[in-house]
């Protein structure tokens, strides 16, 4: 019967409890790491979400935890990385939608100086001095070679730099 | 503009909360909700645990949540005013705050509760069936007696979670045939330092009895409706306690079936301990690189945490924890906690998170002019300002601190030729060697001077300096 094979309220709620309490955590990681490119934090946030549903709908919501959400963003963010792979040459200057770092929090410069870069660049650094994979296996995910990566990383890391100036002096 | 590099903030980076917008957050929960009740539970087709592992950098997190132990606190998404700033840094922190703290309270709620979350300790040398009991204070020196179990088992535990304990108890007595034989034949070790297959276990159990380490605090939680079992646990080693980085905070994940471990995943909680292992490989690498060109007939990199600790590996490593431990001086902060009179500047570090970069030895190289509690007081009185008042002004204490301090660059030593460096403040200043060293005509304590650090080098002054406006 259709009332039978409905959803619970009691599982909606604790699905929609859930999602409002962990909503920023998952945005907020996801955002930084695609250089506040809000469209695809959107996208790979609600890719994040709709795993978490299908755990919902087999009775096991309470195995829905921050980490869970975050090793799931991960693997989204990287599925999506390793897609564009191909696609990752151009240097695509994407500013947060509110770039300005006015009250001095690092990580708000730090998430500024992110969106400025490539995005090649950024998914580097995110990789290794974020995420701690090594070259090897950063080559690996964007099929590149780790001698390529190597040199991508050190560029990366200069522009990274000079963003991070740039976003302090402004 | 500052001198410490920007990359070491990359990290900080990792648990930034944002607010989505208003409108999207409200539509998506729409969405999902109406994808929720779509199907039956029966229509469902489960996730694989195995599909939501990570393979290479799995993240264990003690912090989970139980849906609906915050939903009252919280206003909803979709009620939020939506002239509200897409990127509300002060809510979002606020909003992180409190579901963090929220978290916790649940945490410490289920810890009392029981269910099936269960605490333990086990101590090395123990009957792995008998030394259950719950948490106590651990003696951090090698020769500690262990302690007597306190009288108060408590838990149903089931298979799986035994199987894990069995795992972390051998690990603990060091008995790395008894690791590998709790693991299936096929076991895939997913993520753990230095593991690289079921045998590994065994160079690292000699690595880890050479260098007293000890497992603690163990915490088992049977994940409902699966075979797989989360344990958290503290763990100390020689060259944590040299470094005084230890307890280190770690996380394993098991999938346990007929009665032996499927796959395993573990992982550090902070960068305690890889900062110090990466310091501890550096290290090696610049003394003792020769002990490796031989291992397994290969040269092995050491530069890296992921090297595997085979039973040759792992027995040059701990052959050479003794002098490491002895060659290599704590991180800066930890230096600065050992002398009274720096007091003041290590709770003002610490405070404005000035201090962060100088925690471990794997950030730096930084150097700092550390004012003496005299000096602050002394400026205290002459500013009328109060220390809890000054202590509580981050802007102030920054101003206070960070014209003191170097990065990224010398001098680890001042007596050398005198030169102009620049702080994190962006002053520079001129530092003069000779018969008493000076910063900027402010002479160093001469017991405070070239103190050596594996991160840098502190330099006291009795003088706040230079007081930037």
């Amino acid at each position: 019967m259709q009332g039978e094979a409905r959803t619970s309220d009691s599982t909606a709620a604790q699905f929609r409890a859930m999602y409002q309490a962990t909503l920023p955590v998952v945005y907020g990681f996801l955002s930084t790491r695609v250089g506040g490119n809000r469209a695809l934090a959107e996208d790979l946030t609600a890719e994040t979400y709709s795993a978490a549903v299908i755990l919902f709908k087999a009775q096991r919501g309470n195995e829905v935890t921050i980490s869970w959400l975050r090793t799931v963003a991960r693997r989204r963010l990287i599925d999506h990385w390793r897609r564009n792979a191909v696609a990752t040459g151009a240097a695509i200057k994407l500013v947060p939608s509110d770039p300005d770092p006015a009250d001095d929090e690092i990580s708000e410069t730090v998430a500024w100086a992110l969106a400025a870069l490539s995005e090649s660049q950024r998914q580097a650094l995110v990789l290794q001095h974020i995420e701690g994979y090594s070259v090897i296996e950063i080559a690996e995910l964007l099929g590149r070679s780790p001698t390529a990566v190597q040199s991508l990383l050190a560029r990366a890391r200069v522009a990274f730099r000079v963003a991070y100036e740039e976003a302090e002096n402004d | 503009m500052t001198e410490r590099d920007p990359i070491e903030f990359l990290p900080q980076a990792m648990d930034r909360v944002e607010d989505p917008d208003p409108d999207f957050a409200a539509e998506l929960l729409d969405q999902l909700l109406r994808e929720l009740g779509e199907a039956s539970p029966d229509d469902a087709v489960p996730l694989p645990s195995a599909e939501i592992d990570d393979p290479v950098h799995g993240e264990p997190d003690e912090q989970q949540f139980k849906a609906g132990s915050t939903v009252q606190m919280l206003p909803p998404i979709a009620e939020r005013p939506s002239q509200r700033p897409r990127l509300g840094r002060r809510a979002g922190i606020l909003t992180a705050a409190a579901v963090a703290l929220l978290v916790l309270g649940s945490l410490a709620i289920l810890r009392l509760g029981g269910d099936d979350r269960t605490s333990f300790d086990v101590t090395s040398g123990g009957d792995p069936t008998a030394v259950i009991q719950p948490t106590a204070e651990v003696d951090e020196s090698p020769d500690a007696v262990p302690p007597t179990p306190l009288p108060t088992p408590v838990a149903v535990i089931t298979p799986e979670q035994q199987v894990a304990i069995d795992f972390l108890t051998a690990r603990s007595n060091h008995d790395g045939p008894a690791m590998v034989a709790l693991l299936a034949d096929d076991a895939v070790i997913a993520n753990d330092y230095g593991i690289f297959s079921a045998d590994d276990y065994l160079g690292r159990a000699e690595f880890e009895r050479l260098t007293n380490t000890v497992i603690s605090d163990i915490t088992c939680e049977a994940i409902p409706e699966s075979e797989r079992v989360s344990c958290v646990y503290s763990f100390r080693n020689d060259i944590g306690r040299h470094l005084r980085t230890t307890p280190y905070r770690a996380e394993m994940i098991v999938t346990v079936r007929a009665g032996r471990i499927d796959d395993l995943t573990a992982a550090t909680d902070g960068i305690a301990f890889e900062s110090d292992i990466e310091s501890f490989l550096e290290w090696l690498g610049q003394a003792y690189a020769e002990d490796f060109a031989a291992v397994d007939g290969e040269p092995v990199f050491v530069e890296s945490i992921d090297m595997q600790v085979t039973a040759d590996s792992g027995a040059i490593l701990a052959a050479r924890t003794p002098e490491f431990v002895t060659s290599v001086e704590p991180p800066i902060l930890k230096l600065l906690a050992d002398d009274p009179r720096f007091s003041t500047v290590l709770e003002a570090l610490e405070r404005t998170k000035v201090g962060d970069g100088m925690a471990y030895c794997a950030i730096g190289p930084s150097t700092l002019f550390a004012p003496t509690n005299a000096a602050f007081d002394r400026y205290l009185a002459e500013s009328g300002g109060e220390r809890a008042t000054v202590l509580d002004d981050a802007p102030l204490l920054r101003s206070l601190i960070v014209s003191g301090v170097v990065t990224m660059q010398g001098p680890d030593s001042l007596a050398e030729q005198a030169i102009d460096i620049e702080t994190l403040s962006g002053r520079t200043v001129t530092v003069a060697a000779g018969t008493t060293p000076t910063v900027e005509d402010i002479p160093t304590l001469p017991d405070a001077t070239d103190v050596a650090a594996c991160n840098g080098a502190i330099h006291g002054i009795d003088q706040i300096y230079p007081i930037d406006n």
